[in-house]
Parts: C-alpha cells; sequence; structure tokens
C-alpha cells in the first residue's frame, strides 16, 4: 500500500491539531492556578479589590470552559484518525481494484470499483464532517482567547484599585492571564496555519 | 482508545507502553507497543495490526508528537505485529523499519518500499536512537524463524516479543505481573504451543540471563518487573516446548 500525498496529509494535520490541543491544555492548568491564587491574594485586600476578585473567577471558569472544549477536541481527533484510517485503506482498495478494471475490463470487476468509490465517497463525506465540528471548536477557542485577554486587561485595571503591598502582586497575576490568553490565540493561529500546510481538510 | 504508560524516563530518554484499549474488540488478540525516545527519535516495537493503528495513533499522539518517530522495529512477520506498517508510512513516508533479513520481501506485502526496511542479520546488531545505543537480540525460532528482539542497556528495559507473552482473561488484565504463579498460568499454554524449539529456547535463556534487565516487556499480557524477569527466564528454560500432543 503506498501512501499518497493526501492520506500523509490527513494524518499531518490531525496531529497539528493534537500538539495545540496539548500546549492548550498547559495553558488552561496554569491559568487556573493562578486564578486560585489570584482569588486567595484578592480577599486579604478586602473591598478594595473585589473587582478583581471578580475578574480572578471569570479566568477561572474561562480555564475549565477551555478544557472542556479540548476535552471535545480531543475525541474528535481520536475519530478522525479512525476516518483516516478507514479512508487510506479504501483508498488502497479502489486504487488495487482501478488496475484490476484497467487491465481486465470486466464489468463485474467494474461495478465493484463503483461500489468501492461509493464507500469512499461516503467515508471522506463523514470525515469532512468531523473536520468542519473540529473547526467550528477552533473558532470558539479563538472567541475564548479573545474573551481572556479582554478579561485580563480588567484585571490589570482592577490590580491598581489595590493597597501599595498587593498592588505589584495582582499587576503581575494580571499580566500573567494577559500572557497565557495571548498565547492561546497564537498556539490558535499557529495550529490552523499548520493545518493548511497540510492541506484543507 | 490505548493508553500511554512511562515505564522508563531519564531526561530526553524514555520508555512508554500503549496498552489496554477497553474498546478492542474480543476476536482481536490484545497487544502493547513500546514507545522509545532519545533525543528528538523515536522508535516504536511492533506497531501492531491495521485495526489497532487508530488507538495505537491516538495514544501516541497523547504521549509525545509522532512526528518525532523514526523507526518502527518489527519483531517477526506476524500481522498482529507489522499489518499497520503501511498506514504508519501513509503518516509518514520515511520511516525505516528494522526486521530480520529473513523477511525482507515478505513483510513488504504489508507496505513500504526497498527503501523502507533495514534488514538485521541472524546475528543481531547495535543501533542508535538519537545518540543511544540499542542492541537488535536474535530469538530466532522463538517463535518465528526470523525472530528479534530489543535491549536497551541504558534503560535495562528488554522487548521480547511474543516470549513471556500472556493471554489475559479480561479480569486478570494488569499492567505488570503482580503475581507470578498466577500470571504464568495464562503464559504457559501459549509458550508451549508457539515456541518450537529447546535448542533456541536454551540460547536465548543464557543470552538474557547475561543481561542486566529491569523489565521484561512483552508484545502481549503483562510486563514483568524485578525479580519476575529471572523467575520468567528460568521458568521458561524448564518448560517443554516444541511438541503438540494430539488427543484421541
Amino acid at each position: 500500500m503506498t501512501p499518497t500525498a493526501d492520506e500523509s496529509h490527513g494524518f499531518g494535520r490531525v496531529v497539528a491539531l493534537n500538539e495545540a490541543c496539548k500546549q492548550l491544555l498547559a495553558r488552561s492548568f496554569q491559568v487556573n492556578l493562578l486564578a486560585l491564587d489570584a482569588m486567595v491574594q484578592s480577599k486579604r485586600g478586602g473591598g478594595r479589590v473585589r473587582g478583581f476578585d471578580e475578574v480572578s473567577s471569570q479566568m477561572r471558569m474561562w480555564s475549565r470552559d477551555l478544557h472542556a472544549k479540548l476535552e471535545q477536541l480531543g475525541e474528535l481527533s481520536a475519530e478522525v484518525v479512525q476516518r483516516t484510517s478507514l479512508l487510506t485503506k479504501e483508498a488502497h482498495v479502489l486504487r488495487l481494484i482501478g488496475e484490476a478494471v484497467r487491465s481486465s475490463g470486466h464489468p463485474g470487476a467494474q461495478r465493484a470499483l463503483d461500489e468501492c468509490r461509493d464507500a469512499r465517497d461516503a467515508s471522506s463525506h463523514a470525515l469532512a464532517i468531523d473536520w468542519r465540528k473540529i473547526m467550528e471548536l477552533l473558532s470558539d477557542l479563538d472567541q475564548l482567547g479573545m474573551m481572556a485577554c479582554v478579561l485580563s486587561r480588567s484585571a490589570m485595571i482592577e490590580a491598581c484599585g489595590a493597597g501599595p503591598e498587593l498592588r505589584t502582586q495582582l499587576d503581575h497575576v494580571s499580566r500573567e492571564f494577559y500572557a497565557n490568553a495571548l498565547s492561546v490565540v497564537d498556539i490558535l493561529a499557529e495550529a490552523l496555519k499548520a493545518m493548511q500546510q497540510q492541506g484543507n481538510p | 482508545m490505548k493508553k500511554a504508560t512511562t515505564l522508563f524516563e531519564n531526561g530526553d530518554h524514555s520508555w512508554r507502553v500503549l496498552a489496554r484499549d477497553p474498546a478492542l474488540p474480543s476476536h482481536l488478540v490484545d497487544t502493547n507497543e513500546y514507545l522509545i525516545s532519545s533525543r528528538g527519535s523515536a522508535l516504536l516495537t511492533d506497531p501492531g495490526g491495521q485495526e489497532v493503528f487508530p488507538s495505537v495513533f491516538s495514544a501516541l499522539s497523547a504521549a509525545a508528537d509522532p512526528r518525532t518517530l523514526t523507526h518502527i522495529f518489527a519483531s517477526h512477520q506476524d500481522p498482529d505485529v507489522i499489518s499497520s506498517l503501511a498506514l504508519w508510512l501513509s503518516f509518514k513516508p520515511d520511516l525505516k523499519c528494522y526486521t530480520s533479513w529473513l523477511w525482507n520481501t515478505f513483510i513488504p506485502h504489508f507496505g513500504g518500499t526497498a527503501e523502507t526496511f533495514i534488514s538485521v542479520p541472524d546475528h543481531g546488531a547495535t543501533i542508535e536512537l538519537g545518540s543511544r545505543p540499542l542492541q537488535i537480540v536474535p530469538a530466532h525460532y522463538l517463535h518465528s524463524s526470523g525472530n528479534i528482539h530489543l535491549y536497551d542497556p541504558g534503560a535495562k528495559l528488554y522487548f521480547s516479543g511474543d516470549v513471556g507473552a500472556a493471554l489475559l482473561p479480561p479480569d486478570a488484565n494488569e499492567l505488570f505481573v503482580t503475581n507470578f504463579e498466577r500470571h504464568i498460568r495464562f503464559a504457559e499454554g501459549f509458550h508451549r504451543r508457539w515456541m518450537g524449539s529447546r535448542e533456541a529456547r536454551d540460547a536465548w535463556c543464557a543470552r538474557v540471563s547475561r543481561l542486566e534487565i529491569d523489565m521484561l516487556c512483552p508484545q502481549h499480557g503483562a510486563i514483568y518487573r524485578g525479580r519476575d524477569v529471572q523467575r520468567f527466564i528460568n521458568w521458561f528454560s524448564e518448560l517443554e516446548v516444541g511438541v503438540l500432543k494430539l488427543g484421541g
């Protein structure tokens, strides 16, 4: 079974996706920890940093949302591997029966070829639907990344309300939030680029 | 999907086993795949049959970047060992596959070109992964007539293919041997029937007894650790093999 460029690229796309998911998962854990720590610190600051406490709590929810979306992506990725494997095998059978048709010209072989082509087209269609779902999820994730950028900007503003002792710490945390939010956006952009380099799904 | 479990890790050198897919259909024999990584290169032992490819690929992807995979190691020619080759090559066409020279024109029926295969001579070889030496150990007639194992002297882990394999029932499907006496019952029938040569068995037992092995990692069943490694070698050295007694 000699692979075609399309088959190789099908697996390549899913690898680009999986590697991005691993990096995003690390960001989600990091933001969760940061937010927890920030919530504890802002409790110490009392009423002056109630806004910061609220934003930190939002960031924590954000990291959970991110985690949930990544789990969905993980499931879809496994499904795509399954379908790409099947499609690779079907494409191989199609090539071999095609050779048989060319060498024999027998109507029975032609019928078999047509059936195989139908099966391959059905698999191809199912795979395209999975990829569409993945692209929708990636778009949701991109919006989540933007939302985190906005939230962390709010955190920076709220940090200014803290007393001098706490201000530096909260300012540092909000900058960490921002750096992670920007990373999420960057990772997604890189992943989409890597996936496009492997060809459009 | 299979799950990846780390068996050894020291800096950039690691062994992971990909095993135990709860969704594996019962008509397929269960297999263990081992991913050995060193300095940005990785080798996968007996990558499995084509039916388990999606599960192995997904588990491998969760544990490591599959693009680092550079080599496949096929202990012998069986379909549960290497029939997924074409799918791995679909993912990465320049993968190289180590196998006994005996199967050079047989395994390509599963896929690959002449450039895919690296022939291993009968006496074995020392290869490099990353910058780490790995020893290919001959194990011919155990069970295949061209059979090879892989020893990693840095990790002290030994991939033993079908030697040490056990066909475990679902309620005793542990990843590591915890009770040798109980476990070996599931290995006995397999070794009596599959291992065809007493002479080859004796030579193998003598050869591996000289190696420092922390874990003996078979392609099926549970992994032997610590003292159970030598217990297995002793048990195997005394087992009656190569005899089929037909009833009636």
